[in-house]
């Protein structure tokens, strides 16, 4: 049961806004997902609508970052709801700090690769997501650290084994 | 009413902790307590739910009502004096803390309302992941 469905007429304005993006140089991959993404679920064509009426590169960016977000939420979906262990709020503190341990090590990989602008282009995810991705303590999804790990040729074991729990 | 704690609003409250918009006295005096207020069921019984400054239906760009989607706010709120929000989905008799959120601008609200409707298509198909209950 899905609440939010996108409509067939918002469905042509999600290919409207497809040709808008790749007008500006944004990755065929990710337009793609977007795509793919906006015409099921009435929440991600709406990220799209507020992409094409943003009138600074700043919300754009946010909107990109968050289309991304969505995207790989959803590569990550289940069937069913799934069990992850409950956190303590006492605990998230340091769990937050071991995170951005991890993504700023990651992050230097990164570089050692040529950087974050040659990750999006290989990748075709965004350099906002990736700012953002790197830059936030939210907890990386396997979508994104496997986009990375393809992007690079990175070890799996050194790069992702410690979130795929 | 249980109030299931998701990964949306786990990874969101890692993030607002690691960007210290509230501290941990205001997260056990005001935040948690607030959102405990829902474990008495819903229609809640208690009248801040009445207050449009306290608590609120959920609305997309086109300015209508988001089904089963609210939002309860808190104003000049922690050091930073900033309008948080977190969004709930309540469905299913239970109460779905998603997102946490910094209202900024009204672009970063509708931004958030528009996933939130995604959370909710997720809730209401079983495709989200649960870290427990408050």
């Amino acid at each position: 049961m899905s609440i939010f469905l996108t409509s067939d007429e918002q469905k042509i304005r999600v290919y409207e806004i497809a040709a808008q993006m790749k007008k500006i140089g944004l990755s065929i991959r990710f337009i793609s997902a977007c795509v793919e993404q906006a015409r099921e679920y009435e929440g991600s064509y709406d990220l799209m609508v507020l992409w094409s009426e943003a009138d600074n590169e700043k919300d754009r960016n946010e909107v990109i970052a968050d289309l991304q977000d969505e995207i790989d939420w959803q590569a990550d979906s289940h069937k069913k709801p799934l069990k992850k262990p409950f956190i303590k709020f006492d605990d998230l503190d340091a769990i937050a700090s071991d995170i951005m341990k991890f993504k700023n090590a990651l992050r230097k990989v990164v570089d050692r690769h040529g950087g974050i602008a040659k990750l999006a282009e290989r990748s075709g995810i965004p350099q906002p997501s990736l700012s953002r991705f790197f830059n936030s303590a939210s907890l990386p999804r396997r979508a994104t650290l496997y986009k990375i790990a393809e992007a690079f040729n990175l070890n799996e074991k050194e790069i992702i084994s410690a979130w795929l729990g | 009413m249980n109030i299931v704690l998701t990964e949306w609003s786990l990874s969101s409250y890692l993030d607002l902790k690691h960007s210290k918009v509230f501290s941990d006295t205001e997260y056990k005096r005001t935040l948690r307590p607030d959102i405990e207020l829902l474990k008495l069921g819903w229609p809640s019984p208690c009248s801040q739910f009445s207050n449009p400054h306290f608590w609120g239906p959920a609305t997309g760009l086109d300015g209508a009502t988001i089904q089963h989607g609210f939002k309860m706010k808190w104003h000049n709120f922690g050091n930073g004096k900033v309008q948080l929000r977190v969004a709930v989905v309540i469905l299913f008799g239970k109460a779905f803390l998603c997102q946490g959120y910094v209202k900024n601008n009204a672009h970063k609200d509708k931004r958030e309302m528009a996933k939130l409707k995604n959370r909710i298509n997720d809730i209401s198909k079983g495709t989200y992941e649960h870290r427990g209950f408050l």
